[in-house]
């Protein structure tokens, strides 16, 4: 590492010669660390998913989730590390309600990923703050539609059809580009989520983990909520059948 | 010092409300009053001085005679509050006037736009909830259709009798409840049993701080508990007063209904024999209750979640010889 024993590492407010802010590069490297993190938009919703790396046996199944709901319409995949995604989803869930409170009708997606970035973006911009360490995936559904945006540490935040982070992103987007977003309805969006996901884990590495999954589409009311238990199962199974398969190939 | 540069202030006044600050809402209603009547508190200061008053120093001596002042004057600030206890029939006259908290604010302490009685009951698969859809502008009747019943979450219905902005507060606390406990996503939701205790606080605690809520509120669902389908009626009102009951009635309802009621309901109802007897009712409150208007919205609770039906109207009898002529056998000295 090229920036270790430069000292242009050791702030968020001191650019190196060559014009980088190396915090924000190791911010990032904490979110490529992380689970993967998957979010796609199909034709009639969002879907989100989440490979949730379970590092201890006692840990209570359900717990220390990674998709929250914000307001309604919309949710937030993180990705890094899990501490600081809550207090991104707190901040968005207070931008939320306070757009609503003022303006009398549910904050646009747009405006939300804004927001968050912006939230983001500011710790970025101060001697005393650290950026945070995880990138995020916010779905919504408002008048303009299913909308997908991906918020990274550094703060930029850009409108997406499929978006990755975390360990397996090359090849979850890899695969994500091979699906046909604008036929593909969430239904078959789930499973083709649980498909990457299972697809891009690495047993080697990373030995237990938990499927997350989530979607907002007019199944659910065109509000976000986790995938129901059965619709969960169905998608695990066959993801696990489409691995297997890979496998005997 | 919190009142700045009144320059005609009384000092004692003014140092008791920087020390006890958080009285201030009845304490700048006590030195609304001091104000007009300066020399009449003086003199009586004066008087009350002659009583026999235990050893103080003085500073503890001038608190002594700020308490006595105050229980005092507090005797007429209740007298003030003297109100009626449902929003149905707002009469400007015998509101409390506006009490200042601090320069600059000034709260709403009576009613302006008042909806009538809430009728429900339980009946054999749920619960049902009946009113008119008027609101009136103190005695008048100014609005004529609006929607006093409300869906509250999966599992439960509210209905509101009195200040309709005060409901529409009310509306947007239970939002946010609502939405908080969706993104908790834990499978959980919150029961008309909950929505019920959360108003009750609500309630209660803006009563404490006199400042109320101008409303009576019966809440109403259906929701699986450990003993299967449990069916659930309440209801509260602006002072807190809360209970539990098979059938309630509000405002002028509570008068005219409960009795209805009483006598006729039963546990198991069909929902047409609870319409029928909650027309009953309405009917009834028609034609005695002069802040009622003929269009009525039913709604029901059941597992199968809320429906709210759209107003109708019923059919009136207005040719009783008593409607015909009012006036006669009524011996008044006008």
């Amino acid at each position: 590492m090229s920036s270790i024993g430069t000292g242009y590492d050791l702030s968020v407010t001191t650019f190196s010669p060559d014009g980088r802010v190396f915090q924000v590069e190791y911010a990032t490297k904490a979110v490529d660390n992380s689970g993967t993190v998957v979010g796609i938009k199909c034709k009639d919703g969002i879907v989100l998913g989440v490979e949730k790396l379970v590092t201890s046996k006692m840990m209570l199944e359900g717990s220390n989730r990674r998709i929250h709901s914000v307001h309604w319409h919309s949710g937030l995949a993180v990705a890094g590390l899990a501490a600081d995604g809550r207090q991104i989803v707190s901040r968005a869930k207070s931008e939320a309600a306070s757009y609503e409170k003022v303006y009398g009708e549910p904050i646009s997606v747009k405006e939300l990923a804004d927001r968050v970035a912006s939230y983001v973006h500011l710790c970025t911009l101060y001697w005393w703050l650290r950026p945070f360490g995880c990138g995020v995936i916010l779905g919504g559904y408002d008048r303009d539609g299913p909308q997908l945006y991906m918020i990274e540490p550094s703060g930029v935040s850009y409108k997406y059809f499929g978006a990755a982070l975390g360990k397996g992103r090359q090849a979850a987007k890899t695969e994500i580009e091979k699906l046909k977003l604008s036929e593909l309805t969430c239904r078959e969006g789930i499973v083709e989520v649980a498909k990457i996901i299972y697809g891009v884990h690495d047993e080697a590495k990373d030995k237990a983990f938990e499927l997350e999954l989530s979607w907002i589409c007019d199944e659910s009311n065109r509000q976000h909520q986790k995938v129901p238990a059965d619709l969960l199962e169905q998608a695990k199974v066959a993801a696990q059948a489409a691995l297997e398969e890979m496998d005997a190939d | 010092m919190r009142f700045g540069s009144d320059s005609d202030q009384d000092p004692v006044l003014v140092s008791v409300s920087t020390t006890r600050p958080r009285l201030s809402l009845l304490f700048d209603s006590l030195r609304k009053k001091e104000k007009g009547n300066q020399n009449k508190s003086r003199r009586d200061e004066a008087d009350r001085s002659i009583a026999p008053e235990p050893n103080l120093n003085p500073s503890e001596r001038e608190r002594e005679r700020e308490r006595r002042k105050k229980s005092n004057l507090f005797e007429e600030e209740i007298m003030a509050w003297q109100q009626p206890m449902d929003g149905s029939h707002a009469s400007g006259s015998k509101a409390a006037a506006a009490v200042a908290d601090g320069p600059g604010t000034q709260r709403t302490q009576y009613p302006y736009v008042t909806g009538s009685s809430i009728i429900a009951l339980k009946y054999k698969d749920g619960v049902i909830m009946a009113s008119d859809t008027g609101a009136s502008y103190g005695s008048t009747l100014r609005y004529k259709s609006v929607e006093r019943i409300k869906a509250v979450g999966k599992h439960s219905l509210i209905g509101a009798s009195g200040e309709f902005s005060d409901f529409q507060e009310i509306l947007r606390y239970l939002d946010e409840l609502t939405l908080s406990d969706h993104m908790w996503d834990d499978g959980n939701s919150l029961g008309p049993k909950e929505v019920h205790s959360y108003l009750t606080r609500v309630m209660y605690n803006r009563r404490n701080k006199f400042d109320p809520l101008w409303n009576s509120l019966v809440i109403g669902g259906v929701k699986k508990g450990p003993k299967g389908e449990e069916k659930y009626l309440g209801m509260v009102n602006m002072i807190g007063t809360h209970f539990e009951e098979n059938h309630i009635a509000t405002g002028f309802g509570n008068h005219m209904a409960i009795p209805i009621l009483r006598t006729e309901w039963r546990e198991d109802m069909t929902f047409e024999e609870a319409v029928k007897l909650v027309e009953k009712c309405l009917l009834v409150l028609l034609y005695r209750d002069r802040s009622s208007i003929n269009k009525f919205q039913i709604a029901k609770i059941t597992t199968e979640g809320a429906t709210i039906y759209p107003p109708y109207s019923l059919k009136t009898y207005w040719g009783f010889a008593a409607f015909e002529n009012p006036a006669q056998g009524a011996v008044g000295s006008w």
